[in-house]
């Protein structure tokens, strides 16, 4: 049987509501943050009604359990992108991920002189806590320029890729374009050099398998939210023999070995970096997410979010008043647009009363719409649960636009 | 469409703002004020110009901004401009030059009726009554309002 969008849209009761009186959702902000499935609310709810205690070092019965269903957790993360156990640290989102690898690894490996390589398509996330450490260093952060289809310039990353490059930190999927980098081809580049490589997967997770072995990426980083799972938990990948070497981000209970006034030792990697109680039932639903998502199938999902992404740039191509930001062929169900003229927001805010809830702004992406010449962007995303239909209220919506806009 | 979005875009705002009839710096301002709304990226800067006297005689911006702030910016700065004419045609100097204190007043009451507060939109700002149901958009109403505060608070230029 093929895909079955109504069966997979049956177990998000989120897209069963009614908005503004009687008006059907049509959610496409998932690139924001992704609606839950029945079994990510379940296994929360169950988890906390029969076991739910704090983790680690208790002698209880309920903690072992819990303890045990939390690191069974990272086995299934592990497994997830093709890592070590020992490998998987749990944070709280991918913006700390970042922070941690740019404030631990960084604190200890930068100084002046040397550059941390970002591009003109990242996140905020991904911009930020580099410039911070770079502060703090005298490390200097570069910006690899983006052409004018939404792809990365490759000629312009390999002229600034060079003997001072000690960190290339990349997105792995554009949030606002959707544009996929050739990570494969950056990596290898950038361990040419010597330097390591941190991938932002925050929206490539969620559109396709990673596997961090045969990217050989260094340090990966991701988030629960986007992946049908709850707030409040993310994933840092890095390569076991890195995050032994680093210092720990935050220091308090659990990371620690031995603790006096006379000095504090610390446990081995990945404990060392998750300091105080941990979001111990937000990781009980990110496991239920990630076995949601492999029942259903990454790559099936990513093949019907193609075919979406497909009809809607048909779609939209065929209105002369569209504009369509970031069109490589290698792109996700990310789709960044402006109708005429019209600023974002008074489109999203006619969408929005029609039912179509999207992103209307800059989406933490403010160098990105430098880049594009444009002050804001309106942007839909689909996910597994997303149909034509969906796409056909979103074009409906437009002409409504369109109606009041003039 | 339901009827709140239609008063909303069918209202004056949205001719107001493709007119833009009163963008502009002012080559005489006293005082500048430039804010940025971090949620939508929107960008306005306005300068006003302050008598000897210091009252508020002129008020100019410049926005990259959507339609409800340059509305708003639009009608902010026409305000200015119809009290200061009512000041000058006025014999004896009633009614009052605009103070400064006046315009934190008028931003409070336009915020007022922005969180759907009983007291009417005060003269020339009925237009944005429309924009209380929408309260994602009541920071681009007040941008203007908080750009103009911002430009007083500072040194003159």
């Amino acid at each position: 049987m093929g895909y079955d969008v109504a069966a997979i849209r049956a177990q998000f009761p989120t897209l069963e509501r009614k908005i503004y009186g009687n008006k059907p959702l049509i959610f496409l902000d998932s690139a924001a943050s992704a609606q839950k499935p029945r079994a990510v609310t379940a296994a929360m709810t169950d988890f906390m009604d029969t076991t739910y205690s704090n983790v680690h070092r208790g002698i209880h019965a309920l903690s072992q359990e819990a303890t045990d269903a939390c690191e069974a957790v990272r086995g299934k993360v592990a497994g997830f992108m093709n890592a070590d156990e020992r490998e998987v640290v749990f944070t709280k989102n991918t913006t700390e991920g970042i922070n941690l690898v740019a404030q631990s690894w960084g604190r200890k490996n930068l100084s002046p002189g040397d550059e941390i390589l970002v591009t003109e398509l990242e996140h905020h996330a991904n911009i930020v806590p580099w410039q911070l450490i770079a502060e703090a260093t005298g490390a200097k952060v570069r910006a690899v320029a983006v052409l004018d289809d939404g792809a990365l310039d490759m000629d312009d990353f390999h002229a600034k890729l060079g003997p001072s490059t000690k960190m290339v930190a990349v997105a792995y999927v554009s949030n606002v374009l959707g544009t996929v980098l050739p990570v494969e081809d950056i990596i290898k580049a950038a361990h040419a050099q010597g330097a390591l490589v941190l991938l932002d997967a925050s929206q490539a997770v969620t559109h396709r398998r990673v596997d961090v072995k045969a990217l050989d990426v260094d340090f990966l980083v991701w988030t629960g939210h986007k992946l049908y799972g709850p707030t409040g938990i993310g994933v840092l990948f890095g390569k076991y023999d890195l995050l032994d070497a680093m210092p720990p981000f935050l220091g308090g209970g659990d990371m620690i070995d031995t603790v006096s006034f006379q000095g504090t030792t610390f446990r081995e990697p990945p404990y060392r970096f998750e300091a105080g109680t941990p979001a111990i039932v937000e990781t009980i639903g990110l496991g239920a997410a990630i076995d949601w998502v492999e029942t259903v199938g990454i790559e099936a999902i990513a093949a019907h979010e193609a075919d979406l992404l497909d009809y809607a740039m048909d779609q939209l191509a065929a209105a002369n008043d569209v504009t369509v930001f970031g069109t490589t062929p290698t792109k996700v169900s990310v789709l960044a647009f402006l109708l005429g003229d019209h600023h974002a927001h008074d489109v999203g805010t006619i969408l929005d009363r029609t039912g179509v809830a999207l992103r209307v702004g800059q989406h933490c992406a403010e160098p990105l719409h430098m880049r594009l010449g444009v002050h804001s962007t309106v942007r839909a995303s689909f996910a597994a649960y997303n149909s034509r239909a969906d796409v056909d209220g979103l074009l409906d919506g437009l002409s409504v636009c369109r109606e009041l806009l003039g | 469409m339901d009827a709140e979005t239609r008063t909303l875009f069918e209202s004056r705002l949205l001719s107001l703002a493709k007119a833009r009839a009163r963008e502009g710096r002012l080559p005489e301002a006293t005082h500048t004020g430039a804010v940025k709304n971090p949620f939508c990226g929107d960008e306005i800067a306005v300068d006003v110009k302050l008598s000897a006297q210091g009252a508020v005689v002129d008020l100019g911006y410049e926005a990259k901004a959507c339609s409800l702030c340059v509305a708003s910016a639009e009608l902010l700065s026409d305000w200015i401009d119809q009290v200061y004419s009512q000041a000058q045609s006025q014999e004896g100097g009633s009614p009052a030059p605009l103070q400064p204190e006046d315009l934190h007043a008028l931003a409070q009451a336009i915020d007022d009726v922005l969180k759907g507060g009983n007291a009417p939109a005060p003269d020339g700002f009925e237009a944005l009554v429309s924009v209380a149901p929408f309260r994602a958009r009541h920071k681009c109403v007040t941008l203007p309002f908080d750009a103009a505060i911002k430009a007083l608070e500072d040194k003159q230029t």
